[in-house]
């Protein structure tokens, strides 16, 4: 680093983008914004949301490893604050002694909650559905995680090392499931979870647009239908389960 | 006798500024740090662009990324790291590692690398600039001037549309 290169670049010419590499438009000084490619952002019009057939789902695990492969969430081996981006929960009706296991995850709901009773409004919806966490500007302070009829959001206790790069994660924000929101922005239309359970599961997922009639997860909702989680809430979730 | 003590005091004001005086003509520049070479050739902006406003950058875009989905390989805190930070870098010894060997180096702590990670993955996310290989739909651009044209060819077609 040489002492003689200062930058001779004023800072109008930075903001104005009258530099070389960056086409930027100014829309007040010191605000610019920068367009990338055309395809750039969330899929218009598109809601994503999963399927789960409990019908199908068995006593595998396939779905819950993968996810927390994939998004680098790894035990502290205290399981009572480990992170659990996805889990498998049975159920048993107590009159006939029927159960079943399915996999609860983030459900990503039309009203969500957990963006109700965020104070800094870290926690949001995306325009394609997605209810994230904006790590940025979490304070941790959990109150999305007691608004959640679904317990589906975790808190990170400890300090962490190696993350995943397309899953950033850090001590004192909450965390939950993003419907691998990576892997949709890269143009993928399937998730960890629900790739896992094709290969090595029972195939019990489905991933897709809700709002797209002609995707298969629209199909077989239209066709043998979907129950929401505590549809009495009025939450209108993204993942919806068969067999319930 | 109250005389003679002030004029001790200031002989001594004197001696002590003359000595602070040579001991800084004695100093020679700082020594930068030394940094690692970036895999590639160019750097996504010019050095001087880059060495003064990467943070405005990173800040603006990592808003259009997480809120809308936006995401640009070549202004990703992502594609920093996997150009200029070696898969091998510690956290503990900053002068394996590209970024915190500078702001270290200048005494700026940002947490950025609290939650992101601070070494390349084996799946490359290069910038269009670099020769290895650019980031997932984008292309590799001649150079600097090309990029240009092709954003603002982009940028042109976008506000075509209502």
């Amino acid at each position: 680093m040489s002492h003689d290169s200062t930058p001779d670049l004023s800072r109008r010419r930075f903001i104005t983008g009258a530099v070389g590499a960056v086409a930027s438009l100014t829309v007040a000084p010191g605000i610019f914004l920068m367009q990338t490619n055309a395809q750039a952002g969330t899929k218009p019009g598109a809601r994503w949301g999963l399927l789960i057939n409990t019908n199908v789902c068995g006593d595998c695990n396939a779905c819950v490893t993968a996810c927390h492969k994939e998004n680098g969430v790894g035990s502290m081996n205290r399981p009572t604050t480990d992170a659990q981006w996805i889990r498998k929960v049975n159920i048993t009706d107590r009159t006939t002694g029927h159960s079943r296991s399915l996999p609860v995850m983030c459900q990503h709901c039309e009203h969500p909650p957990c963006v109700d009773v965020c104070p800094t409004g870290a926690s949001f919806r995306r325009a394609d559905g997605i209810v994230l966490v904006n790590k940025h500007t979490c304070i941790g302070c959990r109150y999305c995680m007691m608004a959640c009829p679904y317990k589906a959001r975790s808190f990170v206790h400890e300090h962490l090392t190696d993350q995943v790069p397309h899953a950033p994660r850090g001590k004192g924000t909450v965390e939950s499931c993003t419907l691998c929101v990576h892997r949709i922005d890269k143009g993928e239309r399937t998730t960890a979870c629900v790739e896992a359970c094709h290969t090595e599961g029972n195939g019990a997922m489905v991933f897709g647009d809700l709002n797209d009639p002609n995707s298969e997860i629209s199909r077989r909702l239209a066709e043998y239908g979907g129950a929401a989680i505590r549809a009495d809430l009025g939450l209108n979730p993204g993942v919806r389960y068969q067999g319930l | 006798m109250g005389r003679g003590i002030s004029l001790v005091r200031m002989i001594l004001a004197g001696l002590l500024l003359a000595g602070a005086v040579f001991a800084l003509a004695g100093c020679s520049p700082v020594e930068g740090p030394q940094m690692m070479q970036a895999r590639g050739d160019q750097c996504v902006e010019p050095v001087e662009v880059i060495r003064r406003d990467h943070m405005k950058l990173l800040s603006h875009e990592k808003d259009q990324a997480v809120l809308f989905g936006v995401r640009n390989p070549n202004h990703s805190i992502r594609g920093c790291v996997e150009c200029h930070v070696s898969p091998t870098a510690s956290r503990d010894d900053p002068s394996s590692h590209f970024c915190l060997n500078c702001h270290s180096f200048n005494a700026v702590r940002m947490d950025c690398f609290q939650c992101h990670a601070d070494k390349p993955a084996n799946d490359y996310h290069f910038h269009a600039l670099n020769p290895h290989g650019p980031g997932f739909g984008f292309d590799s651009a001649a150079n600097s001037a090309s990029l240009a044209r092709d954003l603002e060819s982009i940028i042109a077609l976008e506000t075509q549309k209502p």
